[in-house]
């Protein structure tokens, strides 16, 4: 058989070069193609990650394309796949398929001002457009970085967001549930957007967590006057395939492992179930 | 168009010419049902006594043959992935699929734009382009709707399509690999002009004999369902669907899978292979956390019936991704019927028109 080039179920072998364990359930992974080519992915693309015998899982990528020697993801565990992948140590081979997706759009949000909203996990896909946005600091305007977990333990790259902190670049957290040396903020990831000193209506968002902080987080940056087109959101959906195939995460007429993850509310507004 | 013209019975006789140099797939009668007539399935043939040539639908449409229900996607070895070309150097036949009805070839015109127009799924190309479909006449059967969809009489998407005409076989050719077929057997007489004149009066004929079932065009329909999100008619099938996935498997333009590993009992080797999927179970659209999207039955109806009658069509250059077998109809535990649901959706339509 001669697959098309184009297509492949096939995955590449890829090495392990560090790993991280973030927290009881997130793990962290540096990786590299050992065909040592580039992935080449955009901030927001996802890859398929394989253990052979268990199966694929999509994984999104949390390192900015800027690094070319290897890419980062970071793994909750959550089923088979993400188990067996947390069992991997330095060194251990991985498989890998893709970039797929189409990502953040990095282009539309250039010279703009950004307010990136993150809740729980949602962090870590924005990590690479976080990281793409300082590598290319004069491309962007003011950066708005707010990111709501359930507990502060689960504050994922704390130490590498805070120090982005400086005149143009605002960062700010909220936990659900304090714990006892907790001085920060407490409650609803909403509550940080009035603390959003900029024009909503020039402003553009990205918006990764939850289904339902999706829809809260919409409604306020709308009430404050933010264009539906302007607020782009990633859907998590069973994405089996990366090839607009399977049908698993498939809405209306939009497949979102080809027309996604990345949609703008304007394009989902009117799909049902969309979020 | 070329139409070439044989008798019936020489036909019948050189198609065994066939049956060794290809993978010759034809429709049998697979379960004798004492109430309602024979079940029939695509099988491989290897008596041309056993080709049922007047049947209503088969069990499972043609799909499953180039797109089987379950397929190897590769070998697995530690951690090396061992493409299927690898395993099996040997190029396998030429696939026939012989008598095939018009709304299946529509639907696997349908599934070639699915699989083959972006992103070309290398098993499904594989197979395609191997295969050779030779089409055969219909009656439509209670269920079938075909004639609504604009599948019951086609003039494209076959490499051969045989029309009776009293002992005669008058037979379309669509292909260059049709030709080749033709060749084989060698049918050479080439129908005259009076001969296909009074082919094309018959099979007006013909259509003109079926009624319509549906009680709007298929032209209206991506409208009507979505118009439809509050009616009340959703709450009723949610009722009874028992998300058993039946109608996914019979469709003939359902094509989602599941991907699993299949490891050996060393642990070390195994298969990844993909299995047929349906969008109906319970479990196809839940994620990592728990999250379902289609959490009841309402839902996932409402996602494969608009998939059918709405959401592919402009991937499909206007076409709906319902041919009207009436397949689902038929094999649904609920009697749920699509063509029912389609008519009762456009009535209360037109209601809501006539109020406002």
């Amino acid at each position: 058989m001669q697959p098309a080039e184009s297509v492949n179920y096939i995955p590449e072998q890829a090495e392990i070069l560090d790993t991280k364990n973030f927290t009881e359930n997130e793990k962290f992974f540096r990786i590299r193609l050992k065909s040592e080519k580039c992935l080449g992915h955009i901030p927001g693309q996802f890859v398929e990650l394989s253990i052979p015998g268990i199966g694929e899982a999509p994984i999104s990528l949390c390192s900015s394309p800027t690094e070319k020697d290897f890419f980062e993801v970071c793994i909750r565990k959550t089923g088979n796949v993400t188990n067996a992948i947390h069992k991997l140590k330095t060194g251990d081979t991985i498989g890998i398929r893709g970039p797929f997706g189409n990502g953040f759009p990095v282009e539309r949000l250039t010279q703009k001002n950004i307010i990136i909203v993150g809740g729980g996990l949602g962090v870590v896909p924005l990590r690479s457009l976080i990281n793409y946005i300082s590598d290319n600091r004069l491309d962007y305007k003011n950066i708005y970085l707010l990111f709501g977990t359930k507990t502060p333990g689960s504050l994922l790259f704390y130490d590498e967001f805070v120090k982005k902190a400086d005149k143009h670049t605002t960062y700010m957290n909220i936990v659900d549930y304090p714990d006892k040396g907790w001085t920060g903020r407490v409650g609803v990831i909403t509550t940080l957007i009035p603390e959003v000193d900029i024009n909503f209506r020039e402003a553009y968002s990205v918006i990764v967590g939850p289904p339902i902080m999706y829809k809260f987080v919409i409604r306020e940056l709308v009430s404050y006057g933010m264009p539906k087109e302007h607020i782009f959101l990633s859907l998590e959906r069973r994405m089996k395939c990366g090839l607009g195939k399977c049908g698993h995460c498939q809405m209306h007429n939009l497949f979102t492992c080809q027309d996604g993850p990345v949609f703008d509310y304007a394009q989902l507004e009117n799909i049902k179930g969309a979020i | 168009m070329k139409y070439k013209i044989i008798k019936i019975n020489d036909f019948k006789s050189r198609l065994r010419l066939l049956l060794s140099n290809y993978e010759f797939w034809g429709v049998t009668e697979k379960v004798k049902v004492p109430t309602t007539g024979p079940k029939f399935s695509f099988e491989r043939i290897n008596d041309i006594e056993n080709i049922s040539w007047d049947y209503d639908f088969t069990i499972l449409p043609p799909k499953k043959i180039l797109f089987p229900p379950v397929q190897t996607l590769m070998k697995y070895r530690e951690n090396e992935y061992i493409p299927p070309q690898k395993q099996y150097p040997e190029l396998d036949k030429n696939i026939i699929i012989f008598g095939v009805h018009s709304y299946d070839i529509v639907a696997l015109n349908i599934l070639d734009i699915c699989f083959l127009a972006e992103n070309a799924d290398p098993y499904y190309k594989q197979k395609r382009d191997k295969t050779i479909l030779i089409g055969i006449e219909h009656k439509p059967n209670e269920y079938n709707f075909s004639k609504d969809m604009q599948t019951h009489q086609i003039e494209k998407g076959f490499d051969l399509f045989l029309y009776k005409i009293n002992d005669d076989y008058i037979i379309a050719v669509g292909s260059e690999k049709g030709k080749i077929i033709l060749d084989e057997l060698e049918v050479k007489e080439e129908a005259s002009i009076d001969q296909v004149f009074a082919l094309n009066d018959k099979r007006y004929a013909d259509a003109e004999a079926i009624p319509y079932k549906m009680k709007m065009t298929n032209h209206e329909l991506p409208n009507i369902l979505s118009n439809s999100e509050n009616n009340k008619m959703w709450e009723e099938i949610n009722e009874k669907c028992f998300s058993c996935g039946s109608c996914n498997l019979v469709c003939p333009t359902c094509y989602c899978f599941d991907v699993r590993d299949n490891p050996d009992i060393d642990l070390k080797t195994g298969f990844r292979k993909r299995y047929w999927d349906g969008c109906m179970l319970r479990e196809f659209a839940i994620v990592a956390g728990g999250e379902n999207f289609r959490p009841n039955a309402r839902h996932r109806l409402m996602h494969r019936f608009f998939r059918k009658g709405w959401y592919l069509k402009e991937k499909l250059g206007g076409k709906l991704a319902c041919v009207g077998c009436g397949r689902c109809s038929q094999t649904c535990k609920a009697e749920i019927n699509i063509l029912d649901c389609f008519n009762k959706l456009k009535e209360e339509y037109n209601a809501t028109c006539r109020i406002s």
